[in-house]
């Protein structure tokens, strides 16, 4: 039986909720006091997850990064390759937010938009 | 002398053994070991301040403890590679406050001077980390070179702000006191004044109040006070740019970045100096190079003073806190003055801004790069304060520097008899800002008598051009004024520093001036951008812009405060 | 030079400023003019790149940029002049406002109404009392966040942070996102300022270690950073002599507080709020000086943008009151109290006059306390009343009443 603990971010409570691998594979948690606890610690145990917020390069513009961010959260364990792709990108203004920077990022199924505009400068 | 020297060392540190040695020119050399550095300053105190004793020179060492000294041979050795760059007639060595005065007073010459200097700009050293005070010297000691320069000094320091447009004002100072026991204190230092030829006096509850209305709402009941009126305020740093760039703009090279690592000599007379950049040949050599003066002389063959840098720290607070009309200073039991003087003196000024300054605190340091703030420190500078609104929570930035001090405590200014062509303008510390045009006159006269002897007595450029013009200060424009300015030079309409409202013109002024800024801190010297109550939280990276795009440098190679402090690694990762 | 006469001029373009220009256009101001220093609008918002913003008022986790827009849009399709590059210097009691723009020259603006929405500054090393020496290397985590988000550039490669406020944490993992070495985050309180959210997704997910009841004392490095010296502190948060440690670095970034930016509200005499560091405000966010109202992180520090928003929107609909004569500021009004374990309310004050469906309070606690309930006392009688099963410092809490007596009111928390 293998038990693993993580500190809820849902609510400031911060319940530390232990999940349990049962040798049926099935899984329990303990700690949490409510259902949602329960919800993000099994996800954080089975497939943590994180949004991608970052920067990349743009040219011609009135700033020369561009923050972006993921339209949903991504594989946590995706996350390291999934920067060094965006390092190595250069856009150039003017840029919408909402703008597709890439598609489906290191085949998550997420797309990473612009979060923001930036005028030509 | 030496008898009695040695006698009085026995007497009072019987636990050393001291070797002390006496030239005729009455330099007395000190040797030995002691246990601490406040040990080692104290026993070249105690032979300075004999008054048969012209000068100390401390070789002693203090048991366990490495003192720094400068390493020059990197620098000597990239000069003599480079070998000679040029000729001139006068090197001067430091770009402070002393040899900014010096060189702008020899500009009017017909002399071809260079000035070396080893920081980025000028006044990185003691002249930028002081209070800005330009006393009136009613203080110094009667018959010192300080006291004489002092009073001379002040009255001087119109004409140079008249001429090179720097800020100055002279509101005075009082000296005050709570308590009866105190009166004597007060009366002591009329008697001074006096004797210094100053014009101080001494007044009532009243009178005081009428001076300075504030000390009501900050608690403080004069008793008595004297009043000082013809103490100043600058900004030091700025009179040093002032004074350089009216030097350059008669003609005098300057070198920033450029360490003088040796000094040549002939047969006892100044042939040049080394620098990094390479060698400088010239038959003068004015040393004005503060803490590190008493390197160059022994390079130039007469180590004829010893400097110990004494630390100061300086608390400056928001502007938003009351500040006094004039220089204050009150007399407490901590802070006592003249010859019950217990504490280390300091006070409390007003800036030229309207800042709140008190301090500095002293602290013996053996590292002459020791420019450490410490909790004790700010405490000591806080402590030198009357306005009780001024405290930790009102502060926006505490700083420190090190007065270059001799042993004897005075300034040592000297043609050297030995070596032929040095002229040593030493221990500078306070008041070397007010003294400062004094000392120029008298560092010249010297020059100018040896000159004489050679029959080359220079004659005043034709061209002399003695005025600088004052530079913007958008914010102490008039409405009309501004909406002037900006619509004539938009670049006055950008702030670049909110917290001091510095605009973009402002900037671009300094940077295409006869000495341009090339660090984040040299912009704040010349407009004060970054010295306000975010101290560049908000326009450091606007600075930064700014200085690469109108240097044509990236980013990264705009620093702080020269080589060596850089504040953007590299570009976000690739 | 241009005269300008307006009906509400928005000192801020910034989330509280733009909440308030889409509230007072829907509540049919005329003439709104914003002023905002920057060459853009949103503020601060726009350097902070990463999301968690929006959650409350649009169930969304939105970067800084994002939320902002959705404001900069809404005002796309409303009538309120925008003024960008434009730096207020002075504001008379009379309603002058005095700004500067490179296009314009300067402008002297006439107005009935103001809202003060500056924000906020960061405390520098010198107000944390950091000793030690000056070199290049020691950044405010603002200032640090700038050159990495927007203009791209790292200004180090091996760091520490002191301060465990969020925007500490969140530079953390911004920094070490872009490959900065994050040793470790110092925090001089015993526990930390930020959310716990991002201590999770900030330290625990990079093993970046937090350590309490631990400052940074001294700064080392004549030029640049070379190391810095912690140690542990006491309850009067000074140094314990004995515990000081060294570690190399080459960035020290400080997250020591953020500081209401009041220079204009000062030179009004408005008065002011020696807890919040800003002005002092009745139910409408009005100031002491009829006319002048304040919202977000310049009345005081708030840590939810979607509170920031609120003020602003509430901040507005005192100013169309004011401006349509139900509002004058001459009635009496009556003080909040801040009761048991409440650090600051605002607003300070109640009033009775104008209209409002309720009334809304922002406030922090002293300390953490577990199962408590938030209430509210007028005349003695509890008329509000919230269950909590965690309150922190760092986290500021809400409460809205149903307007009420303009009596006294005493907001405070009650163990259950």
């Amino acid at each position: 039986m293998n038990q693993k603990e993580y500190v809820c971010t849902v609510c400031p409570m911060s319940c530390r909720v232990t999940v349990i691998e049962h040798s049926d594979q099935s899984l329990s948690t303990s700690g949490n006091t409510c259902k949602r606890g329960e919800k993000y610690a099994l996800s954080e145990h089975t497939n943590p997850q994180r949004m991608i917020t970052s920067t990349v390069k743009v040219t011609d513009g009135l700033i020369p990064r561009l923050s972006v961010i993921s339209t949903n959260p991504v594989p946590k364990k995706t996350l390291k390759a999934c920067l060094k792709v965006l390092y190595k990108i250069n856009v150039k203004a003017p840029i919408v937010g909402g703008d597709l920077i890439v598609k489906n990022i290191c085949n998550t199924g997420i797309d990473i938009i612009a979060s923001r505009t930036i005028k030509k400068g | 002398m030496i008898e009695k020297i040695s006698n009085l060392l026995k007497e009072r540190y019987p636990q050393y053994t001291l070797s002390v040695t006496m030239d005729t020119r009455h330099i007395v050399t000190l040797k030995g070991v002691c246990d601490s550095w406040q040990d080692l300053v104290d026993i070249g105190h105690l032979v300075g301040k004999l008054k048969e004793v012209k000068s100390v020179v401390s070789d002693m060492t203090v048991k366990g403890l490495a003192i720094p000294q400068k390493d020059y041979s990197d620098y000597l050795k990239k000069g003599q590679s480079i070998g000679i760059i040029k000729t001139c007639d006068v090197v001067i060595v430091g770009a402070g406050i002393t040899g900014s005065g010096i060189a702008r007073e020899l500009s009017k010459y017909d002399l071809d001077v260079v000035v070396v200097e080893k920081g980025e700009d000028v006044a990185t050293g003691a002249t930028k980390a002081n209070n800005g005070d330009i006393h009136s010297g009613y203080l110094e000691k009667p018959g010192t070179l300080k006291a004489k320069l002092n009073v001379k000094g002040n009255k001087l320091y119109d004409q140079w702000a008249k001429e090179l447009n720097f800020n100055f004002n002279r509101k005075g100072n009082l000296l005050v006191i709570t308590r009866e026991e105190h009166r004597e204190q007060l009366m002591e230092a009329k008697a001074r004044a006096d004797q210094n030829g100053v014009e101080a006096y001494v007044i009532d509850h009243d009178q005081a109040l009428a001076l300075e209305p504030i000390m009501a709402e900050a608690g403080i009941n004069p008793l008595a006070a004297i009043y000082v009126p013809s103490m100043g305020a600058v900004d030091p740093w700025e009179v040093a740019i002032a004074l350089s760039e009216n030097a350059v703009v008669n003609g005098v090279t300057y070198m920033l970045n450029t360490t003088v690592a040796d000094v040549i000599t002939e047969e006892g007379e100044i042939n040049g100096v080394v620098t990094d950049k390479g060698i400088i040949k010239a038959p003068y050599i004015i040393n004005c190079a503060g803490v590190y003066a008493d390197d160059i002389s022994k390079m130039a063959g007469d180590r004829a003073f010893t400097i110990h840098p004494r630390r100061g720290t300086i608390c400056i607070s928001d502007k938003n806190i009351k500040s006094f009309n004039r220089a204050f200073r009150l007399i407490t039991p901590e802070h006592q003055m003249g010859s019950q003087a217990s504490s280390k003196g300091g006070g409390m000024a007003t800036t030229i801004a309207k800042n709140n300054l008190t301090g500095p605190s002293a602290v013996e340091v053996c590292d002459k790069e020791d420019f450490e703030t410490t909790r004790s420190d700010m405490l000591y500078a806080l402590s030198c304060n009357a306005q009780p609104e001024f405290n930790v929570q009102s502060l926006i930035k505490i700083f420190a520097g090190s007065r270059p001090a001799t042993y004897t405590e005075d300034f040592f200014i000297e043609m050297s008899p030995i070596i032929h062509g040095l002229l040593n303008v030493a221990g500078i510390q306070s008041p070397g800002l007010a003294s400062a045009p004094a000392i120029a006159e008298m560092v010249i006269d010297l020059l100018m008598n040896d000159l004489k002897k050679r029959q080359e007595v220079p004659k005043i450029k034709s061209d002399y051009q003695p005025y600088r013009k004052k530079r913007i200060e958008f914010r102490n424009l008039s409405r009309s004024e501004q909406d002037a300015l900006i619509k004539e030079h938009p670049e006055y309409g950008k702030i670049i520093c909110r917290c001091e409202t510095i605009t973009e013109g402002e900037l671009l002024d300094v940077i295409h001036s006869p000495i341009v800024p090339t660090t984040v801190d040299a912009i704040k010297r010349r407009t004060r951008a970054g010295m306000g109550r975010c101290q560049g939280g908000f326009c450091q990276p606007l600075v930064i812009g700014l200085l690469a795009r109108e240097l044509g440098k990236s980013w990264t190679d705009i620093n702080l405060k020269g080589p060596g402090s850089q504040i953007l690694h590299s570009e976000n990762r690739k | 030079m241009k005269k300008i006469n307006v009906d509400l001029a928005i000192i801020g373009g910034a989330p509280s400023g733009l909440a308030a220009a889409v509230e007072a256009s829907k509540k049919g101001i005329d003439k709104i003019l914003i002023l905002e220093r920057n060459i853009e609008l949103g503020g601060i918002l726009q350097q902070c790149i990463h999301d968690g913003f929006g959650l409350q008022r649009f169930q969304k986790t939105l970067s800084g940029g994002q939320y902002a827009q959705k404001f900069i849009d809404e005002l796309k399709n409303r009538s309120v002049d925008i003024k960008l590059d434009t730096m207020v210097l002075e504001i008379t009691k009379g309603k002058k406002i005095y700004a500067i723009n490179p296009q314009e020259g300067l402008l002297e603006i006439q107005t009935h109404t103001i809202i003060l929405a500056m924000g906020c500054r960061e405390r520098s090393a010198s107000q944390a009392l950091i000793f030690g020496s000056r070199p290049a290397g020691v950044l405010t985590a603002g200032t640090a966040q700038r050159y990495i988000n927007l203009e791209g550039y790292l200004p180090g490669k091996t760091a520490v942070i002191l301060g465990s406020g969020d925007i500490g944490l969140i530079m953390a993992r911004r920094m070490t996102l872009e490959g900065i070495k994050v040793k470790g985050v110092y925090e001089i309180m015993s526990s930390p300022g930020g959310l716990t959210r991002n201590i999770v997704q900030c330290l625990d997910d990079y093993d970046i270690p937090l350590h309490l009841s631990e400052s940074v004392i001294a700064v080392h490095g004549k030029d640049k950073l070379t190391h810095i010296t912690v140690a542990k502190v006491d309850e009067n948060r000074l140094p314990i002599p004995g515990t000081e440690k060294d570690i190399a670095c080459d960035l020290l970034v400080l997250a020591v507080g953020l500081i209401p930016e009041n220079e204009l509200s000062k030179r009004l005499d408005l008065l002011m709020d020696q807890k919040t560091k800003g002005p002092v405000v009745d139910s409408h966010f009005m100031t002491s000086e009829p006319g002048f109202f304040a919202a977000g992180n310049v009345m005081a520090i708030f840590d939810l943008v979607d509170y920031v928003s609120l003020s602003g929107e509430i901040a507005a609909r005192g100013a169309a009151q004011f401006l349509n004569g139900t509002l004058t500021g001459k009635e009496k009004s009556v003080f909040v109290e801040a009761g048991n374990n409440v650090n600051f309310v605002v607003p300070q004050k109640r009033t009775l006059e104008g209209k409002l469906k309720s009334e809304t309070f922002f406030l922090r606690v002293k300390s953490p306390q577990k199962n408590v309930s938030l209430k509210c006392y007028q005349d003695h009688q509890s008329i509000y009343s919230k269950k909590h099963q965690v309150v922190t410092p760092p986290e500021m809490l809400s409460c809205v009443i149903r307007s009420g007596q303009p009596t006294p009111l005493k907001i405070q928390v009650e163990v259950q």
